[in-house]
C-alpha cells in the first residue's frame, strides 16, 4: 500500500446516490449531499450517471493560488497521497475552488474549503458502492507517474478552455463594475 | 424536533402566490408517523367533503416520511395525497426521485399546495425561498421537456414534479411524473395539478437530515445489503427487475389478456417478458438511495422505433399496455410506455381504457365511424399508440376514453359494466383476481380504488403456499399485507425491498428507532396501521363512498378463465362478499363497511389537535 486512488468505473454506476449520502453522514454527522465530497453528476433522461471527486492532483491548481498557504500534500497513515485543507488558514476567498478544473472544492458554512481526503485511507463512498463503481485502488509506481502525467496535461487543457470560455464573461461581468471603483477615486 | 423529521410543512396558496411554514406537532408526528398516516391526518382536517377534486378547494399535498433521505432503502419515495378525481374520495399515490428528500433538506416534511393560479405557473423552493414563475411557455409541453427545463434552469440537482398534457386536460389517467420516468401513476394526481394551473414543482434544499444514530443506520443498510445479496429473489429481481414478474403471472393465469378475457398470454414470453427486456437492457439504473437497483435502461434496438430509450418498462406496463392488448412487439410497448411518461399519462388505467375500447369494438359496440377511423382490434399497436395520443390531448375519440372506463361504459350501456375492469373508478392493475383470489378482496377495499400497492396477495397465493382458489383466510391475509405495506408508506419507503431482501416490520422499526431514537416495536408499528387504514375508511364514508362501492365488475365474479390454472373455476359473488364481510368485521367496521363507534373511540382521534393551515 501507499499509492492508492479512487477509481471511477462509470459504466457500473447505477445512480443510487449513496456515496454522497455515505460520504456526508460520515464527514458531517447528518445526511446533507449538498456537502459531500463526491457529487453525482448525470442525466436520468438519457440514463448515465457517474461519481465526481477530487483527483489528489500531484501538482494541485488549489494549493498554488491558496493566497493563505492553506492547502497542502500529505498522505494517509499506508502512504496513500492526498490534498489537504487547514481549516485554521483557510480565509474563504474561493481561489482554491475557481482554480479547480474539476470542481472538486466545496465551500460551507458560507466559507470554508472543504474536499474529499480519501477518509484518511477508509473512503466511506467505496464502502457503500454496492455496484462496482467507485473503487479504492494501488497503482503500481509506473501507473501512478502515468496517471498522473495525464492529470496534468488535462489540468492544463481544461485550465485553457476555461479561461477561454470564462475571459469574456469575467470581462463582461466584473470588468464594468472594477472600472467604476477606479473612476471613484479621481473626482 | 424529532430527529429525521423537519416538524414543519410548507403551506403554499397558489390563488394569492403566497407561501407559509406551518409546524406539525411532534405529538402528531409519533402518532402518524409520516407519509400515508400523517397524509390521512391532513387530508381529515384540511380536505372539506364538499371539495370538488378538480377545484381550487381540493388539497394537493406531497409528503415525505421519516426515513425519506436518509440511506434507509428505497427513501427516495415521495407521496401525493389529494382527494381523487377518479373516485372522489382518498388518493395517495407514491413514487420515487429526488423531491421528498429535498423538500427535507430546505426544511419541510411536505407540501400543502391549496387554491387555484389564474394562469400557469410555476414553483420553485430553495430552503425557505419560494417562487411562482409563469409556465405559459411550459403549457401544453411533455414532461420530459419541462423537467430538463427545470433542471437545466433551476438546479441540476433538484427535485421536480411535472404533469403533461394529460394532467393540464385533467385526464383521471393524468399522473405526476419525476426524475423523468418515475410517476405517481394512479387515479388522477395530475389532474389535480393541471387544475390548479400548477405545471411543476421543483424543490433544492441546502440543509441535512439529522438522525439519532448514523452508525447503527450504516449498519443495517450493509447488513441488508448482505441479505439481498445472498437472497435467490433478490438476485433475481436485481438481474430482472419487476419483468420478471410476467413469469410468475403468466403460468399462474393471472396476466391480464385481452381485457382481462384470459389469464394467459403464450406469446409474452420470450418477446415482453423478463428475458424480452433483458436482451434490450443497456444499463442498471437505482432509484436514489437506493442498493437494490431494480430499475433499468432498456434501448430499442431494430424496428421502426429503434433508438428509443427508456427507463423501464416494469411490469405492469408490460402487461396492461402488452398481453392486455394483445401486444407482444416489445418496442411498440417501450413507444407506449415513452409516450405515457411524457403525456403524463398512468400506464395501468391507460392500457385498461383501450383494452376495453378494442373489446367493444371486436364485439361490434364501437365501429370505425366511432373511434374516428380507428382499427381497435386487438393486437393493433399503431392503433393503441394513437389513442394514447388523442386520450392525452382530448382529441376526437379519445376524449371520449379519457373518462376512463366506468363513464365510457356508462355511455355505451349493453352490459359492458361487466368488463369495464375498475372498483371505485380506478382501473385494474396487472394481476386477475379470478386466479388468485385475494386480490379480489384487495381491488375491491384499497381506499383509492383497484390497486395492487396496498397489498401484493400473489406474493402468498403464487410465491406461497396459500390457495389461491379458496376465501378461507382471505380477509385475513389481505389485511396482514395491507398493514405491512401501510407501515411502510408511512415511514416512506418503496414496498420492493421488503419483498426482495426481504425486510420484515422488525427491521424497518429497527430503521425508524436508528433515526428518530425512539423505540417502536413492530406491534407499535402494526397498531398505527390499523388506525391509519381506519381513519382513511371514515375519509372514504365522509366523501359519500359505502360498501356498494366495495365491488368489481361481473367478469371477476362470474365468467372463467379459458385457460390456465384458473380455467373452469368462478369466484361468485357470495363468496367475494363472505371475504368482504371477514374482512370489515377484522377491521372492525359494521357490515356496512362503517368503522364502529369502539374502533374510531380505540384510535382517540378526539384528542387529536386538528392541523390548520
Amino acid at each position: 500500500m501507499g499509492n492508492r486512488v479512487l477509481v471511477i468505473k462509470e459504466e457500473n454506476c447505477t445512480g443510487c446516490r449513496l456515496c454522497e449520502l455515505a460520504c456526508s453522514s460520515s464527514k458531517e454527522g447528518i445526511f446533507i449531499p449538498e456537502r459531500s465530497r463526491v457529487k453525482v453528476i448525470g442525466d436520468a433522461l438519457e440514463g448515465w450517471s457517474q461519481p465526481t471527486v477530487c483527483l489528489q492532483c500531484e501538482d494541485p491548481m488549489c494549493m498554488a493560488v491558496c493566497p493563505a498557504e492553506a492547502i497542502f500534500k500529505t498522505a494517509t497513515e499506508d502512504g496513500d497521497p492526498f490534498v489537504q485543507v487547514d481549516k485554521d488558514k483557510c480565509i474563504g476567498c474561493r481561489r482554491c475552488s475557481t482554480a479547480c478544473p474539476f470542481g472538486a472544492i466545496i465551500f460551507f458554512p458560507k466559507s470554508m474549503a472543504v474536499k474529499c481526503d480519501l477518509c484518511y485511507g477508509a473512503p466511506k463512498c467505496v464502502e457503500f458502492c454496492f455496484y462496482d463503481c467507485l473503487h479504492f485502488l494501488e497503482l503500481s509506481n509506473k501507473a501512478s507517474e502515468k496517471r498522473n502525467k495525464k492529470i496534468s496535461a488535462l489540468t492544463k487543457k481544461a485550465c485553457k478552455e476555461i479561461s477561454d470560455r470564462e475571459l469574456f464573461r469575467r470581462r463582461a461581468i466584473f470588468s464594468p463594475v472594477a472600472s467604476k471603483t477606479s473612476r471613484q477615486g479621481h473626482h | 424536533m424529532l430527529s429525521g423529521y423537519k416538524g414543519a410543512l410548507l403551506h403554499i396558496d397558489l390563488t394569492k402566490k403566497t407561501s407559509k411554514c406551518v409546524p406539525i406537532p411532534e405529538i402528531i408526528l409519533r402518532k402518524y408517523i409520516g407519509g400515508r398516516g400523517l397524509g390521512a391526518k391532513l387530508y381529515w382536517d384540511l380536505i372539506p367533503p364538499e371539495a370538488d377534486p378538480l377545484g381550487p378547494e381540493n388539497v394537493f399535498m406531497v409528503l415525505s416520511g421519516p426515513l425519506s433521505g436518509t440511506m434507509a432503502p428505497c427513501g427516495c419515495k415521495h407521496l401525493i395525497v389529494t382527494k381523487s378525481p377518479a373516485s372522489g374520495g382518498w388518493l395517495e399515490s407514491y413514487s420515487s426521485g429526488l423531491i421528498s428528500s429535498e423538500m427535507k433538506f430546505s426544511g419541510y416534511d411536505g407540501l400543502v399546495i391549496t387554491g387555484k393560479a389564474e394562469k400557469p405557473v410555476y414553483v420553485t423552493i430553495k430552503d425557505d425561498a419560494v417562487g411562482f414563475h409563469d409556465a405559459r411557455h411550459l403549457w401544453g409541453k411533455g414532461a420530459f421537456e419541462v423537467e430538463s427545463y427545470l433542471k437545466t434552469n433551476f438546479h441540476p440537482d433538484c427535485g421536480v414534479i411535472t404533469i403533461g398534457p394529460a394532467g393540464e386536460n385533467l385526464l383521471k389517467c393524468g399522473c405526476v411524473g419525476s426524475e423523468y420516468f418515475r410517476k405517481a401513476g394512479r387515479g388522477g394526481t395530475g389532474a389535480v395539478m393541471g387544475s390548479k394551473n400548477l405545471k411543476s414543482l421543483a424543490v433544492k434544499g441546502s440543509g441535512g437530515i439529522a438522525c439519532a444514530d448514523i452508525i447503527k443506520i450504516h449498519s443495517l443498510i450493509k447488513d441488508n445489503y448482505r441479505d439481498f445479496k445472498e437472497s435467490p429473489v433478490g438476485k433475481a429481481r436485481h438481474r430482472y427487475g419487476t419483468p420478471l414478474t410476467l413469469n410468475i403471472t403468466h403460468p399462474a393465469g393471472m396476466l391480464p389478456t385481452r381485457n382481462f378475457s384470459a389469464g394467459q398470454y403464450e406469446e409474452a414470453i420470450g418477446k415482453i417478458d423478463k428475458d424480452g427486456v433483458a436482451d434490450i437492457t443497456i444499463r442498471q439504473r437505482a432509484c436514489y438511495g437506493c442498493f437494490l437497483s431494480c430499475s433499468r435502461m432498456t434501448q430499442v434496438s431494430e424496428g421502426i422505433f429503434e433508438g428509443l430509450k427508456i427507463e423501464g418498462p416494469e411490469y405492469e406496463t408490460l402487461a396492461m399496455l402488452g398481453s392486455n392488448l394483445a401486444i407482444d412487439y416489445l418496442p411498440a410497448i417501450i413507444k407506449a410506455n415513452y409516450l405515457c411518461d411524457d403525456l403524463g399519462m398512468d400506464t395501468i388505467s391507460a392500457g385498461v381504457i383501450i383494452g376495453f375500447a378494442m373489446e367493444c369494438y371486436e364485439r361490434g359496440i364501437l365501429t370505425k365511424e366511432d373511434t374516428g377511423g380507428l382499427e381497435l382490434s386487438f393486437g393493433n399497436y399503431e392503433a393503441a399508440l394513437e389513442l394514447l395520443k388523442l386520450m392525452a390531448h382530448r382529441e376526437g375519440f379519445g376524449a371520449f376514453c379519457a373518462k376512463g372506463v366506468k363513464e365510457m361504459a356508462r355511455s355505451f350501456g349493453q352490459g359492458t359494466g361487466d368488463f369495464a375492469m375498475h372498483s371505485k373508478g380506478l382501473e385494474f392493475p396487472g394481476y386477475d383476481p379470478r386466479a388468485a383470489w385475494g386480490s379480489a378482496i384487495t381491488y375491491s377495499v384499497t381506499p383509492r380504488g383497484a390497486c395492487h400497492r396496498r397489498a401484493w396477495p400473489p406474493a402468498k397465493e403464487v410465491l406461497g403456499d396459500v390457495n389461491p382458489f379458496t376465501t378461507e383466510g382471505k380477509a385475513e391475509m389481505v389485511i396482514g399485507l395491507m398493514n405491512e405495506n401501510s407501515i411502510m408508506h408511512s415511514l416512506v419507503v418503496c414496498d420492493m425491498p421488503g419483498k426482495f431482501i426481504p425486510l420484515s416490520v422488525d427491521d424497518w422499526a429497527a430503521y425508524l428507532n436508528a433515526v428518530t431514537g425512539l423505540d417502536y416495536s413492530d406491534q407499535d408499528l402494526f397498531d398505527r396501521a390499523e388506525m391509519t387504514e381506519t381513519l382513511i375508511r371514515r375519509i372514504n364514508i365522509r366523501e359519500g363512498l359505502t360498501s356498494k362501492d366495495d365491488t368489481l365488475p361481473v367478469r371477476v365474479f362470474e365468467e372463467s378463465h379459458p385457460g390456465g390454472p384458473s380455467k373452469g373455476k368462478v369466484i361468485g359473488k357470495d363468496n367475494f362478499l363472505k371475504m368482504r364481510a371477514e374482512y370489515y368485521l377484522l377491521r372492525g367496521w359494521d357490515t356496512k363497511g362503517v368503522p364502529t363507534d369502539e374502533t374510531i373511540g380505540k384510535f382517540k382521534f378526539d384528542e387529536d389537535q386538528a392541523v390548520t393551515i
